[in-house]
């Protein structure tokens, strides 16, 4: 009789631990599952991976508990754990922890050419490459093969990283990559970014004893975009279709005052009512009540700012390093976010209380 | 007769300082990554037993403390190939340098 | 003509493994030899099907601890042939200076205590020295100096960092001219003249018939290198050509071993230069994802090492593993060599095909070229020692 099934036996002695088949019960076959990724990346005996309908097992479960612990929808996840850890003096009611709220935008031409807004993130991302305060970042990059569909990626360069500038609105699994960064690729300092499920997940898996701490250890800064659904991405090629737009001619898309806005060779072809995609955002993300990545060390997004400008959150310490150190060298300029913050909270207050 | 090649290489070794470094008095440094004695950290570990279900070697156990369950390693069986390192998800092992663990009885080689 | 039976082994000075060879001299000339192989015989086959094949790679290192290496590589590639699964170049590069290193440490070892026996002890420490070298190499990269522990199913364990590279070939480039100077005192010693040439021949024709393999059978002329027929790891991009010498005596099988000793410098240089940047390795799931078979043949420092494992769709240990070593193919070629010759020959001989008779004797029925005797006689053995 091999380990595993001796082992069993002793641990099983005490709590019955958590499987794979619990993730599946108690989050996946509920239709909460955010497919993140975070429960693959966590598997140390890369028992699961990600497919279009959510984590999948291929290997045999060794109840580690790793992957329920790591889930952000698991009944075993704990906010306050994660608030707690945070270094921020302020809260506020659906902002969250944090140092300051500030507008802010890239100062380099090759951002602003590719930026969604104000090219913060990439920004920082550079900064970061750039200082050698991250050697890899979780990016969702775009699929060579199928237009504007998001594929997780590992950059490793400055360069790799402005290569995945732009907002996608389809949903990435980008914590997958996760096991690329640390697993294959053996880095020690990631950065990841992501949308407010994927940054719970992170942080999470920081600060839970129970999730893959080891993984948490590698992860350096956690940068949070600003979110209020996903979209699958069939349901958007067909949306598109249903207007005659070929999502392969698409240059960019965004979502502001309300409208979704498609933009070809750089002009608008398409702008409607963001209330017109209600029922083709993605089921699991109604359960949301976070808009601005409440867990992140910096989290950035348009609402709040003037065009052509981003909204940063700085919610911890190294968060505030990283953002003032960008600053201070130049690659980023910064000024008063003024009233955008009380719109913002206003948008955060409806997607925290929505039904 | 030809003299051997060597013998030039000889002669000039004996006026050489020998390579011999006289452990134990002075012990050659160990690689970054050595693989010795374990590090068994037990505020990380959740008792999950991994390590002890991929030992090659079945050299880890898993032992009941009160509510928790620890591993403990019998160094006697390890092999140090530190796949239980590789496979702890919270990183509750971790590689050490210390390679001096002749003892005198086996119950000295159990590691908590 | 009075033959005598000169038993050696299995303990002896002159082997480094315990084996039983039976000879029937007459005089001082060996007339016959008699191997019985079987002293180290473990039961690995069986217990590569007890075990995960996650642990199965650390149990196939142990099959030989000079070759430890090459064994975890035919391992793991013989799994990943049965999984289906491709690894990462980078990976393939790092396999491969990994693998060279550790034929250079085996081959500076059996240079070495060839030496001994010869009773050129001053040359067997020099070789013994350079050794370190590799060993010290050996440890930066993976841990520990011999016992590497560094493939696994997917790619390898540890990337490397400049450091370790730099480290590397600052150390080869002093131990190529070292090892030149050993060629040409090889080529140019009366000891080791006398003790060496013409010592253990073995024809071409003969080789071949007996299926030897490895520097053994390139001693004789006969071009064999998996390296270079079936490429693994980096051997499709890595340039790489076979040493052969004609000789075919026991000179010729030691100049092959230092001679693929600098070709490994070069190999490793050339990996070094070319080695690609990527991921070190890819997530493999413990259970086989089909059922399959799956082998490997590597190119070992003693010849052509096989692994044959077969695999089933969702089970994590294998349903069966073979393993066929060079030193096995080697054992009729040598016990040809050793004929004609004198006694005091036989270590010389014995130890220029490289025995690992650690490597030989896992198998679980022991069918040697002379038939099932020798079966009987292991039975025989082990009946006697029992009462």
């Amino acid at each position: 009789m091999i380990n595993v099934e001796r082992i069993e036996t002793q641990v099983g002695g005490l709590a019955e631990p958590k499987r794979f088949r619990d993730l599946m019960a108690d989050v996946i076959s509920k239709g909460i599952c955010s497919k993140c990724g975070m429960c693959v990346s966590s598997c140390q005996v890369h028992a699961l991976v990600m497919t279009d309908e959510g984590p999948k097992r291929v290997g045999p479960c060794r109840q580690c508990e790793a992957c329920y612990y790591g889930c952000p929808r698991s009944p075993a996840f704990s906010g306050e754990l994660l608030e707690a850890s945070l270094s921020s003096e302020n809260k506020d009611e659906v902002l969250g922890r944090y140092i300051k709220i500030v507008s802010a935008r890239t100062t380099r031409d090759d951002v602003r050419a590719r930026a969604q807004d104000g090219g913060v993130v990439t920004t920082l991302l550079i900064y970061a490459f750039e200082k050698g305060l991250i050697d890899g970042v979780i990016v969702a990059s775009k699929s060579p093969i199928e237009a504007w569909k998001p594929v997780p990626t590992v950059a490793l360069t400055a360069s790799e990283a402005l290569e995945a500038a732009g907002t996608k609105y389809s949903n990435s699994p980008n914590l997958v990559a996760l096991k690329d960064a640390i697993y294959c690729y053996e880095l020690n300092r990631v950065c990841v970014v992501g949308v407010p499920c994927q940054v719970a997940a992170a942080r999470n898996v920081k600060v839970q004893p129970k999730a893959a701490t080891k993984i948490g250890d590698k992860i350096a800064f956690i940068i949070g975009l600003f979110c209020m659904e996903s979209f699958p991405h069939a349901k958007l090629v067909e949306y598109l279709l249903s207007h005659d737009i070929d999502i392969s001619k698409v240059s960019k898309f965004d979502i502001k005052e309300g409208k979704f806005r498609v933009y070809i060779e750089g002009s608008e072809a398409l702008s409607v009512p963001i209330k017109d995609l209600k029922d083709y955002a993605n089921e699991y993300c109604h359960v949301c009540r976070d808009l601005t990545s409440l867990y992140a060390d910096v989290s950035v997004g348009a609402i709040g700012s003037q065009h052509g400008w981003s909204t940063v959150i700085i919610r911890t310490n190294e968060g505030a390093k990283l953002f003032e150190g960008a600053v201070q060298e130049g690659y980023l300029e910064v000024k008063d976010i003024g009233s955008g913050v009380d719109v913002l909270r206003k948008i955060a207050k409806r997607k925290a209380s929505k039904k | 007769m030809r003299l051997p090649s060597l013998l030039k290489e000889v002669w000039s070794n004996l006026f050489k300082k020998p390579v011999t470094v006289k452990y134990p008095f002075k012990r050659l440094p160990v690689s970054p990554i050595y693989r010795g004695k374990h590090e068994i950290l037990r505020d990380r570990c959740t008792g999950c037993g991994l390590c002890a279900k991929i030992c090659p070697a079945f050299a880890i156990t898993m032992e009941t403390i009160g509510d928790k369950v620890f591993p403990i390693i019998d160094l006697g069986k390890c092999i140090f190939c530190y796949q239980c390192e590789d496979v702890c998800p919270r990183g509750a092992i971790r590689r050490g340098k210390d390679f001096e663990l002749a003892s005198w009885s086996r119950g000295d080689l159990i590691l908590r | 003509m009075s033959a005598i039976d000169l038993i050696i082994g299995p303990v002896h000075p002159a082997l480094h493994e315990p084996e039983r060879f039976v000879f029937k001299i007459d005089g001082e000339v060996v007339v016959d030899v008699e191997p019985r192989i079987g002293f180290v015989h473990r039961g690995i086959e069986k217990a590569l099907s007890e075990r995960t094949f996650v642990q199965d790679i650390y149990l196939a290192e142990r099959i030989c601890g000079i070759c430890n290496v090459v064994h975890t590589l035919t391992a793991v590639q013989a799994i990943e042939n049965a999984f289906g699964i491709e690894v990462p170049r980078r990976a393939r590069y790092l396999r491969t200076i990994v693998h060279e290193l550790n034929r250079m440490h085996s081959h500076l070892l059996i240079l070495g205590v060839a030496c001994e026996l010869m009773g050129f002890d001053t040359l067997f420490m020099l070789f013994w020295r350079d050794r370190e070298v590799v060993m010290d190499l050996v440890e930066i990269i993976t841990g520990n100096r011999v016992m590497s522990a560094y493939n696994i199913i997917g790619g390898v364990r540890r990337n490397i960092s400049d450091f370790e590279i730099s480290e590397i070939k600052k150390a080869l480039g002093s131990m190529a001219e070292r090892l030149k100077h050993y060629k040409k005192v090889f080529m140019e010693d009366p000891t080791v003249r006398a003790r060496c040439v013409n010592v253990g021949y073995l024809s071409r024709a003969r080789t071949l018939a007996l299926g030897a393999v490895g520097p053994t059978a390139r001693g004789s002329g006969v071009e064999i290198d998996v390296r270079a027929e079936e490429p693994y790891a980096a051997f499709d991009e890595v340039p790489y050509t076979a040493v052969v010498y004609n000789e075919g005596d026991s000179w010729a099988r030691l100049m092959v071993r230092i001679d693929e000793t600098l070709e490994s410098i070069k190999i490793i240089e050339q990996c070094l230069d070319r080695m690609p940047s990527g991921p070190v390795k890819v997530p493999v799931p413990e259970a086989a994802p089909r059922t399959a078979e799956g082998f490997s043949v590597t190119e070992a420092p003693r010849g052509e090492l096989l692994h044959h494992v077969y695999a089933k769709e969702g089970e994590d240990k294998p349903i069966r593993y073979r393993v066929r070593t060079p030193t096995y193919a080697n054992i009729p070629a040598v016990c040809e060599m050793l004929k004609g010759g004198y006694i005091a020959d036989i270590p010389v001989t014995l130890v220029s095909i490289d025995p690992c008779f650690s490597c030989t004797d896992r198998v679980a029925l022991v069918d040697v070229n002379s038939g099932e005797k020798r079966v009987v006689d292991i039975f025989t053995l082990m009946r006697r020692y029992r009462k």
